[in-house]
């Protein structure tokens, strides 16, 4: 009697238990999916549709992977500290541009007439151009950009960092010429940072504009800094320097006559990349939750390590009394 | 087995919070932003060809004379020295073909001004003035003959007239015509008192002329419309010259994406008999006097020479 008491006891014992690991079963469920969810919203729930930053990927996908010491994003399996959800500000395909207010990094990068996405076009030439007597004196016929001798513009743009946090971010400029079969175009360059001064050229040095092709600048930006660049080129309209000004007015026309059947293109590409500085405290999104469906998954699991040792500790005394 | 599976589903609850806790710090750990512009722009087109061709003095001319011809004359001037360039009462660059043809073609994507300069400007020019006249020889008193008899010319005589044509669009422009057609009569009066004729004029009187039409608006409009109607898409006419430098320069801007495509020839004529015959054969007697070296006169030019430049250039 008594040892059908006692396996009585037990099994009720062992039916509370069960009970209890239902229940935790379920909260801890719930508390991951929870927390998954959290990172769901995070990466999908933007209603435009993301590209990769890695190149080449389609549309729709989300890549995960890291930055290298070069700047370079690489594609990597979710483990460790290096592996990044990347935020993607960018659309393609003649999409609207993601909202850069979405940017959890608080980095942006902008100009007079838009915010960059991804492969932003921007106007750092121009279809045609303006004397000083505001007459055109420039004008593509096709409505493509061009340039010509004479004609020059500035270009500026901002880096700014309206986050909380400060961030480490990354420019390089590529500039490189295309269909010209190695000829020369005597366009000149130069590029400043406000606060810093130019970093390439000078006030009265202008450089080849292909010396802007590698620039690459690696920096800080505190939260709430912005840095202006301003990208300056010109093509003189008259050249003194070599063989002199008729010479260099004779290879001017050369390229003009040879641009007639011929597209000798200049590409300027900016790139930038930032994020946030390794020293800084690392931003999780939204605390409160996180530490809400965080406690309950902890508390899951407290829980389940107390039962694993009550259930150990009930299967030991059911052996003894056996 | 219930234990065990119970045993199971734990260690999977285990490991699944561990794998989501290091996930979710992981991945809540960086953000990464990244922004790219790109810009591209090609050499603007030129191609502009700017020709001026032919040659607008022969070192012989061809007779038109029927009686002479028929006697088997072929050339009526023909230069004392093979290839040496001549002209004399009667020749004509439309005779031999020598016209002076300049054109202009291409669409650039810059702005243009096409540009004619005359520079190194010399004429047959006989200065005015009382010179004796070789037309007639003249028996004096003692029974001897000799070239008493004069002559007077009022104002330089310059016998040879250009002009200039321009076609363009299927349109032709006779620029002496144009003028006779398009002055008004003082204005007209104005520039035949310059030397203008329905044939042309003189280097040094087209100088004269631009002169006067560079700084009169009212003749600039007239000239630019003209030309309006033959050459589109140009604008900005502009004249300059220099009588005393011997230099004049015609320009005419093209805005970008305008074609230019036009052509001007050059012609010149020395007309053989003149409204006054007696006073300008003797005149031109004189002169080919001068040119034979049997008179010497400083105030007689027998060379005709000017260097004609056509440009286009670039409007900056």
């Amino acid at each position: 009697m008594n040892d059908y008491a006692s396996l009585r006891k037990q099994k009720g014992r062992s039916s509370g238990l069960v009970i209890l690991v239902v229940l935790l079963v379920v909260l801890e469920i719930c508390s991951i999916s929870m927390l998954f969810s959290q990172l769901t919203t995070f990466t999908t729930g933007h209603k435009g549709t993301y590209i990769s930053l890695t190149e080449g990927s389609a549309n729709g996908t989300v890549q995960v992977g890291r930055v290298d010491e070069n700047g370079n994003f690489i594609r990597t399996a979710a483990h460790g500290s290096t592996m990044r959800p990347v935020f993607l500000a960018a659309s393609s395909g003649g999409m609207n541009p993601v909202r850069l207010a979405e940017n959890k990094t608080g980095f942006s990068v902008y100009d007079k007439d838009q915010v960059w996405s991804t492969q932003t076009d921007i106007d750092i030439f121009s279809v045609s151009y303006k004397n000083g007597q505001a007459e055109i004196t420039v004008n593509s016929e096709k409505g493509d950009n061009v340039f010509a001798p004479g004609t020059e513009q500035t270009y500026e743009f901002t880096l700014a960092n309206d986050g909380k946090y400060n961030l480490d971010y990354i420019l390089t400029v590529e500039a490189f010429y295309e269909n010209t079969n190695g000829l020369w175009i005597p366009i000149e360059g130069r590029l400043s940072r406000s606060p810093g001064g130019y970093v390439v050229g000078s006030a009265e040095e202008w450089p080849d504009v292909l010396e802007l092709d590698g620039y690459r600048e690696d920096g800080k930006i505190d939260s709430g800094r912005h840095y202006v660049y301003t990208l300056d080129w010109r093509w003189p309209f008259e050249r003194f320097d070599g063989d002199g000004l008729d010479s260099n007015d004779a290879y001017d026309t050369m390229l003009g006559n040879l641009a007639v059947d011929e597209d000798l293109t200049l590409h300027i590409i900016i790139r930038t990349l930032a994020c946030v500085d390794e020293e800084e405290p690392v931003p999780t999104g939204d605390n409160a939750r996180l530490y809400l469906w965080g406690g309950i998954a902890g508390a899951a699991l407290v829980g389940i390590v107390v039962l694993l040792f009550l259930m150990r500790r009930n299967r030991k005394k059911t052996d003894e009394d056996d | 087995m219930k234990k065990n599976r119970i045993m199971r589903v734990f260690s999977v609850l285990l490991a699944l919070t561990l794998i989501s806790t290091c996930a979710i710090s992981g991945t809540f750990a960086k953000y990464v932003t990244k922004a790219e512009g790109e810009d591209q722009a090609r050499v603007a087109k030129w191609g502009v060809l700017v020709s001026v061709d032919g040659n607008a003095f022969a070192d012989k001319y061809a007779a038109t004379d029927a009686a002479y011809k028929e006697d088997g004359g072929e050339y009526s001037v023909v230069s004392s020295v093979e290839g040496e360039q001549v002209v004399a009462p009667g020749t004509s660059s439309e005779e031999v073909g020598a016209n002076l043809v300049g054109s202009v073609t291409g669409t650039p994507e810059v702005a243009a001004r096409y540009t004619m300069e005359g520079s190194g400007i010399e004429d047959v020019v006989l200065k005015a003035g009382t010179y004796t006249d070789y037309t007639h020889l003249v028996k004096a008193n003692d029974g001897t003959y000799g070239y008493t008899d004069t002559f007077t010319l009022d104002k330089d005589y310059a016998p040879i007239k250009w002009n200039m044509v321009i076609e363009g669009k299927g349109k032709t422009l006779d620029v002496a015509t144009a003028l006779y057609d398009n002055l008004p009569a003082a204005n007209l009066a104005q520039a035949e008192a310059y030397g203008l004729t329905r044939e042309g004029c003189s280097i040094f009187d087209a100088i004269t002329i631009i002169q006067k039409v560079a700084g009169n608006e009212g003749y600039k409009n007239i000239v630019e419309t003209a030309l309006g109607n033959i050459v589109s898409g140009g604008r900005n006419f502009e004249l300059e010259a220099d009588k005393d430098a011997g230099t004049f320069k015609l320009s005419y801007d093209f805005d970008p994406n305008k074609e230019m495509d036009f052509t001007f020839t050059l012609s010149w004529a020395w007309a053989f008999e003149q409204e006054n015959v007696a006073l300008y054969d003797a005149a031109d007697t004189y002169l080919g006097n001068v040119a034979a070296g049997v008179v010497t006169d400083d105030n007689a030019s027998t060379t005709i020479a000017a260097t004609l430049i056509a440009t286009a250039t670039q409007i900056d």
